[in-house]
This record gives structure tokens, sequence and C-alpha cells, in this order.
């Protein structure tokens, strides 16, 4: 457990996305809820679909004009989704900002990397051109990448320094709270390690409270110090990330470790069988049921709250205080 | 394995049926557009039964106000205005058509053969385009009257002509883009034949975007005949739209006051011309969401605040 | 010992960097995919080809198909160099070698029903009609998607990401290839479902097929394969039997990609062992090793000259002039 000093800096509290999709409404986050201190470090994890790219756009406000919002994201106890995107605009890359997924190919390709990393540093910080270019010169410094690469355009750039320099421009204007949606996913491992360095420095030098979304459950573990894993929708457990890895309680989260190859392990590498489940029906039930394999008759009626046991959360119906269900 | 239930086909299949019927009633702004065009069409073929008035029948020596036995009144020539209207619908959808269809073929033919085997005939044949993308329509037009004469035949040629080389660029470009698909390297990998190839992947990837271009060729084709029959150059001895705005303005209908002989070919040139764009558009919409245009697709979404209806504790 | 059913001798592809128009000029860059790739494979076996973005992994597998052309060197099916063959006599081969594409959401048809993507092979080859309905069956069957009436008039976008690799891997095998090149066949599936789709790959030895399966998941690759290949920078720089290369990587290439693979373990922090640097310019190869600027072990001497493979025993060969730690 953290030592809380203060209050949390960000909190989110029962968020739930719906999107209407003209035939039905599309249950995409169900009470997601979780907290950060500063200098926290959260992972959310999950595979395509279980919604934790929407839970983080739906953090800024960034979800398409068909999407239902519910719940509450508290930024220093201020509720910054209560008022739309008027209310959400100030704290926008000031205080919370966001690496997207595929951010290393969303740079403008007819503008200088610099000059795209000062842009928010103009817009939000009101700085002028000099004070603009010297900050871009720190950020630039932090993330790894030589000044002189300012002036260059962003097909002169590797996958890998894209990446950071999409880092840099989430970090241009001195954010509390960092959200990465899959920073390290089409990149090499190599560079994957290294972006994981970063990030990790990045988090401890700066004070900056970071929720990194991965699908790759090892990379989520080098650098969060809490794990929380999605499916269909909903946390389904959250707990300190070596606990998670090693005594999972929940079967979706052992199934998922079951399914990574290691290096050297001589161990049977698993599979899930079968699919998540289609998210514009309501859930029956726990949604992880119908691949379960401890399921029991309960699972496919109610489903399963949080039970809380020490700093960690669990939904599943069948899982104990000691581990997996037998 | 979890399995749809048998027979269950989710919505928008994409079977080769499937799209055709999306392309003409996914977007209500193609419906519109298409009933309007159709609408035009039936006036036009029903032109014999609700024109009774002959076209070229002198009822008068100058301008008359419509009454009741002419609905639109006489022209300056003392013809049936409605009924040169209606008669001019055949020969302005007919040429739209022709012309588009021309177009349309010549287009391409040439967009599926450059975009598909790439390389010199692709070099060779994007230069034609180019020529045919920046010769002047009018001056062709009057060049290819004055030359080959005034004939209906002739002007749709001459328009398709004049139109095919934007057709063949876009078509070109498609067929670039779904050659690169995994799928069609899959199956060309496997050792089809550029035909095969051809016709089974590419063309039913791209004929939908041919057919909402020809739409749209329509309009353009349409109002190309306008004019050109406005400046003289149509085929005197049929009646079309153009030929009666230049008619009216020969014969001084504008300053006559006479405006039943001016509003009615205008206004039914306008009319189709929209309804052919809103169609086109509408069918380019459905196809690459991308392309929507904002304000005349009709939303399907409700905008919401983000704040939630409750607040929990 | 048997003739290998594959053999790449000496194989080299370089493509002019801009495409050519009509008025090509002589002189233009060119790209060194590929440069000098030796590499057997025998009926039965599996051979991971391993590297990162941009080694030309990938390129080696469209040649091998016949999607590139090669510039020198041989590939020899059979006995047979396919690189001298005209597009004629190339037709059967088509047959016996087939590729498995890395997307599965772009290589089936959208248009078509599962039954007729796994039928156009057959149609290609002039299969009689009526046995093709059997062999549509049995190859559906044969991946698992049994059974084969409950996909066979299904479209792809019904089909998860899993179930349509597996009917691509359908349309493969319905023609009774011998060799099969999978190029990253699981990287864009969820880690879930990854393991099933490679036991598939696997399971398929049975019939005697082989397996050139291209990857830049080296863990993965060790769990299939009986030997690995790592490429850098378009050169093979280790080769060796799988859990060799693993236990003793004797290229600082390869120890760099294992050091960085994320440990699942969070006490172990994952730290690359590698010089932050970044790739030559394929354009303009460096006179020597091209690991050279990122080696951490790196000397002088490794500048001068592209270092040949050396024999170390056993079958494993390392293309590093300096020698094996431990």
């Amino acid at each position: 457990m953290m030592a809380s000093v203060a209050a949390p800096l960000l909190e989110v509290r029962d968020l739930g996305v719906d999107f209407d999709i003209g035939r039905g409404q599309l249950h995409a986050v169900r009470g997601v809820s979780f907290t950060l201190h500063a200098r926290d470090r959260l992972g959310i994890v999950g595979e395509s679909g279980c919604g934790k790219s929407t839970v983080v756009l739906a953090m800024m406000g960034l979800l398409p004009p068909n999407a239902e919002v519910s719940g509450q994201v508290l930024l220093n106890g201020v509720d910054i989704l209560a008022g739309g995107d008027s209310s959400m605009r100030p704290h926008r890359w000031c205080d919370i900002s966001m690496v997207f997924q595929g951010a290393m190919n969303a740079f403008n390709p007819v503008r200088t990397v610099g000059d795209q990393i000062a842009e928010p540093i103009r817009i939000h910080l009101k700085a002028s051109r000099r004070d603009a270019d010297k900050r871009v010169a720190e950020l630039l410094d932090m993330v790894g990448i030589p000044a002189s690469r300012a002036a260059r355009y962003p097909h002169e750039f590797s996958g890998g320094m894209r990446q950071r320099a999409a880092l840099a421009m989430a970090l241009a204007c001195g954010p509390k709270v960092l959200l990465a949606d899959e920073p390290t996913t089409a990149l090499d491992v190599i560079v994957q390690a290294e972006i994981l360095q970063l990030l990790r420095r990045v988090s401890d030098d700066l004070g900056v409270a970071l929720v990194f979304i991965s699908h790759d459950l090892p990379a989520v573990a080098q650098v969060t110090e809490r794990v929380a894993v999605m499916y269909a929708g909903r946390v389904v457990e959250e707990a300190p990330v070596a606990r998670l890895l090693t005594a999972p309680r929940h079967p979706y989260t052992a199934a998922l470790l079951a399914a990574i190859p290691r290096p050297g392990a001589a161990a049977t590498v698993r599979s899930i069988l079968g699919e998540p489940p289609r998210l514009d029906t309501p859930v029956v039930g726990c949604a992880f049921a119908p691949r379960c394999p401890s399921v029991a008759d309960i699972c496919r009626i109610t489903e399963p709250a949080n039970t809380f046991d020490g700093d960690a959360v669990v939904a599943c119906h069948r899982a104990t205080p000691a581990g997996l269900p037998g | 394995m979890v399995a749809l239930p048998p027979g269950e086909r989710a919505a928008g299949t994409p079977t080769r049926r499937g799209t055709a019927l999306r392309l003409i009633t996914g977007n209500r702004q193609t419906m519109v557009g298409l009933c309007a065009l159709g609408a035009f069409a039936v006036v036009a073929l029903l032109a014999p039964v609700i024109a009774r008035a002959p076209i070229n029948t002198q009822f008068s020596n100058g301008f008359a106000a419509p009454t009741a036995a002419h609905p639109l009144g006489l022209d300056g020539g003392g013809f049936d205005v409605l009924s040169r209207l209606v008669h001019g619908a055949q020969t302005s959808l007919l040429v739209g058509l022709i012309a588009a269809l021309v177009g349309m073929l010549i287009g391409g033919t040439v967009g599926f053969v450059a975009g598909y085997f790439g390389g010199r005939t692709d070099g060779v044949l994007m230069r034609i385009t180019d020529y045919f993308l920046v010769i002047p329509d009018i001056p062709l037009m009057i060049v290819a009257a004055a030359v080959f004469g005034q004939s209906l035949t002739n002007i749709m040629i001459v328009i398709g002509l004049v139109y095919w080389a934007s057709t063949a660029r876009l078509i070109r470009a498609q067929v670039m883009s779904v050659r690169q698909r995994t799928f069609v390297k899959r199956v060309e990998a496997m050792g089809a034949s550029p035909f095969f190839v051809l016709t089974r992947h590419v063309v039913p990837q791209v004929t939908p975007l041919l057919v909402a271009n020809t739409v749209l060729m329509v309009a353009n084709a349409i109002f190309a005949e306008t004019y050109i029959s406005f400046l003289g150059l149509g085929d005197p001895s049929v009646v079309s739209w153009g030929r009666m705005i230049q008619d009216a303005l020969d014969q001084g209908a504008v300053v006559a006051g006479a405006w039943w002989v001016v509003l009615p070919p205008g206004l039914a040139v306008t009319l189709v011309v929209l309804a052919a764009t809103i169609a086109g558009q509408g069918m380019e919409d459905t196809l690459n969401p991308r392309l929507k245009v904002g304000h005349l697709a009709v939303r399907r979404f409700r905008v919401r605040p983000l704040h939630g209806a409750l607040d929990r504790p | 010992m048997s003739a290998p059913l594959l053999e790449l001798s000496d194989l080299t592809v370089h493509y002019p960097l801009r495409g050519a128009g009509i008025f090509s000029r002589a002189g233009h860059p060119v790209v060194h995919a590929v440069e000098g790739v030796s590499l057997t494979l025998e009926a039965g076996q599996i051979v991971a080809l391993v590297g990162e973005s941009g080694c030309g992994k990938s390129t080696v597998a469209r040649t091998i198909v016949g999607l590139q052309h090669a510039t020198s060197g041989q590939v020899i099916f059979e006995g047979t160099d396919l690189t001298r063959l005209r597009a004629g006599a190339l037709r059967p081969y088509r047959r016996a070698i087939q590729l498995v594409h890395q997307d599965p959401y772009d290589a089936l048809d959208p248009r078509m029903t599962v039954r007729s993507i796994v039928d156009e092979g057959l149609r290609i080859h002039q299969v009689p009609h009526g046995d093709r309905d059997a062999i549509v069956r049995r190859s559906l069957e044969r991946v698992g998607l049994s059974p084969a009436d409950s996909v066979l008039d299904r479209y792809p976008h019904q089909l998860s990401g899993g179930q349509r690799q597996r009917v691509a891997i359908a349309a493969a095998i319905a023609l009774t290839p011998r060799l099969l090149v999978a190029d990253e066949p699981v990287s864009m599936l969820d880690v879930s479902v990854r393991a099933s789709v490679l036991e598939l790959i696997d399971d398929l030895r049975r019939d005697g097929l082989a397996v050139l399966i291209i990857t830049h998941d080296l863990a993965g690759a060790v769990m299939l394969a009986d030997r690995i290949a790592v490429m850098y920078f378009g050169r093979i720089v280790e080769e060796g039997p799988a859990q060799q290369v693993m236990d003793s990587p004797a290229h600082p290439y390869t120890r760099a990609l294992l050091s960085a693979i994320p440990s699942p373990d969070p006490a172990v922090r994952t730290v690359p062992d590698v010089v932050p640097g970044e790739l030559p310019d394929a354009a303009h190869p460096p006179p020597g090793c091209a690991f050279a600027s990122r080696c951490p072990v790196a000397e002088a001497r490794c500048g001068e000259h592209v270092p040949p493979l050396r024999d170390l025993g056993s079958g494993h060969q390392a293309a590093c002039v300096l020698p094996v730690p431990r």
C-alpha cells in the first residue's frame, strides 16, 4: 500500500462508457475505479477489446460524440468530466496528458518535430518562441534525443525515436499525470526495453504519476507497481505487481500469465480457448464464465462483485484469499 | 469455440447483392437524389403522354402567359413551353447518361489497366490522362462541333472524352490501393494470373466507387450538354433544356418579362444536376465514411455532454 | 544425408530507393535489404528466422515465395533453383510453397465466404471440381475449425483474429504444400490466442510439412523451432539449434535481444545489453560489422570487414570476430 501522505492526485470512480452504435449500445467500460497518488505507477492490462484504451480516452475527454460517459474522474478532488469539454480543456495536457496508441505514426509529416513538440507549449503555456524552443531542448534531452534533431522531420526519425518525441510532447506542459496507451507495441524488443527504462526514469525524476496501458504483461511489470487486469470492460483484478504475477487470484489473470512464452522455461504455454464476449448485449453473470476453467453455476447467473483484500481487488466468485480456486 | 448461432449473419454483411443494396439505401442523401432522378426519368419517359401539345406547332406569334391549355405558356416562337420542357428532359437525361457511360468505360478501363499493371504502362497511360485533364472542355467541344458536326451522338462522345480523365485517376488510385491489400498478395503468391486477380478481387472492390463516380459524372454531363446547347453548338433538330435557355435569351424573354420561358428549363437543369450530385456524393459517403460531407449527411449520433446522468456517491 | 528441401545460397536482394518511372537514371541509391543469406531447411523441420523490423527477414520470405526478385544468389527448392525459372515454370512451386501472412485482418477478401477463400487456391491450380469440397472441409477441420459447417458460410468479419488466421492457414494447406513460410503469423493476435496458433503450426509438421517461421519474438521462436537463424541488417549473424542459441548465444546481437526481453519478474529490471544507437543507413551499408555501432564489446577491427560466419561446432555458427564469452 502506498504511504498516502496526501489526498490522492487522481481518482477514477465507477467510470463507465457506452457507445451508441445505431442498432443498440456497446457497453465498452463498466464500473472502473482506481486511485493514483503522485509518483504512483499503475498498469492496465488486457487484450484487444477489453476497454483499456477507452478508459484513458474517457479520462482525457477524447471519446467520439456517440459515447456516453458516466462516473467521475477527480483530479485533485475536482471532477474534470462534470461539465463537458469546457471543464476538461484547462486540465488537458497541463495536468493530465497522454501518449496515444500509435503516436509514433501520428506526427504531421510536413512540420519539424521540434515545432510539433513546441506547439502545446505555445498554446497552453502561452510561451514565446524563444522560451518554447528552450523548453523543447530540455524535453528532448530528458527523453534522450539529441537536440540537433529538433529541426528534422518525422520521417527522418526511427520508430523508437518518434516514440520518445511523442513522450516529450506529452510532457511538454509539465503534467502531473501521464497516460501511456501501448507505448511500446510495434517497437522492436531492444527499443522497447529502452523506452520502458525511459518511462521509469521520467516518472522518478519528474514525479509524474503514470498509467501504463498494454497487452504485454511483462512489459507492464517492468514499469509499474500495481496492475489492473481488464476483461470485457471491467477490472477483474488489481494488485501490487509482484503479487499479481506470482499469486494471481482471478482465473483470467492466471490464464494470461500462462500464455506468455518465457525464454528458457520448459513449461508449456497455454492459450485461452474461446473469445471475449460481444459487448453489445448486456452481460449475464461473469463475462469470463464461458472460458473459465474454474467456473461454477453461480458464475453464470450473478456478476461477481469486487472483493477487497488489503490493497488488492478481485472480481470473482471463486477466488479465495489464498489464491486461485482449487 | 464460441460459434455464432447457425445462419446468423452480422449486420452489413458484404455479399455482392448486399453492397449494391447498401450503396443505394445506406444513405438518406442517396435515396433522395435517386428518387428525384427517378422522377425526372419517369417524366421524360412519359413525355408523349404528359405533354399533349406537339412541340413544333406554333400556337401564337409570340410570348403568351400560362393558361389552362398551356400550363407553362408559349415562348417567343409560339411553341408550348411545357411540351418542350418535357421532351427536353428526354434529351438531357439521355445525353447525360450515355456520356457518363462513355466516360466511365474509357476512364474505368484506363484506370484499371494503369493501376494494376503499373510500371511503364501506368506511366504512359497517365501522361495521356494528364493531357485530357488539362484540355479546356469548352474549346474542345466547340472545335469538335465545328469539325464533326452538331449531332447528339457527337455531343455524347465529346462529353465523355472530356470527363473520362478524372475517373481514370480515381480508379487507378483505388486499384493500386487494393492491389497492396494482403488478400490480393496472398492470392498472387498462390499463382493466380493477373486476369484472375483483377476480375475476382480488384473489380469487386473498385466497382462501387466507379458507380458512385459515374452518377456524379451524369451530373457533369447534363450540365455540359446544357451549356453546349446554350452556346448554339447542340443538335438543332432536337429540343433540349440548354437550347430552350438559348432560345429564351435570343427571343428577348427576359426583356419581355416572360419568366415562364426562362425559369422552367433553368430550374429543371438545376434540380437534375443537384439530384445527381447528391446521389453520387451520398454513395461516396457510404463507401468511404472519411469523405463525409458533414453538412449534407444526416447525423445518426446524438451529441451528449460528457457528464453522466447520475452522480454516484 | 538427403538433400535439403530448401536451400538459400548467398541470397542477395537489393532494390532501388525511388521507384523507377519512365525516365529513371542510373546511380539511384539502392537499399541492401538482404545480403548473402544462406540457410537450409529439411523436410519436417521448423526453422525460425528471427530479427527486428527492417532486418530483411520479410524480404527473404517474399523472395522464397516469388513475390520479390532476387538480385543474386539462389533459392533451391527440391533441387531446382527457383530464381532461374520463368513465370510459367514457377507455377507448380507456387503450390508447393505457401505463405501465411502477418495480418489476419487483411489476409482474407472481405467479400468472400470462408468456403470460397479456402477453395480459391484449388481453383487456381485446377483441382478437379468434385474433389474440392472434401478438401476444403478437411483443411478447415485440420486447422481446428471444426465442425467445418460452422464456418464455411461465414464472412471474415464474423470471425475473430485467431479464426481468420486459421482460415488463412487452411487455405494454404489445402494445396498440400511441402513448405510453409509463415511471416509473423501471430504478432497481430492477442497473447492468449498465440500459443494455440503456434501449436497448430507445430502440429502441421506431422503431415511432413517444413516450416520457415519469420518472427521478432525470440521467446516464441524457441518454443516452436528446431533451429534459429538470427538476422541483423540483411545478414544472418547467428544460426544454430534453437535451444543452444538461446542458452549460449554467441553473437552480441543475440545476447542483446535476449537481454531485452522483459522479464515477468518485477524484481529483475530488464536492461538491454546494447549501446544506444541507430541502425546504419540501409542505402549506405558500413564496411565492417553492421552491429558495431550498438555493440557493447565492439573493437576497432570490427569496423574493417564484414565478419564471416564462424563455425562453433554442433551446427552453431556466429558472425563475430570476437571470442564467445564464457
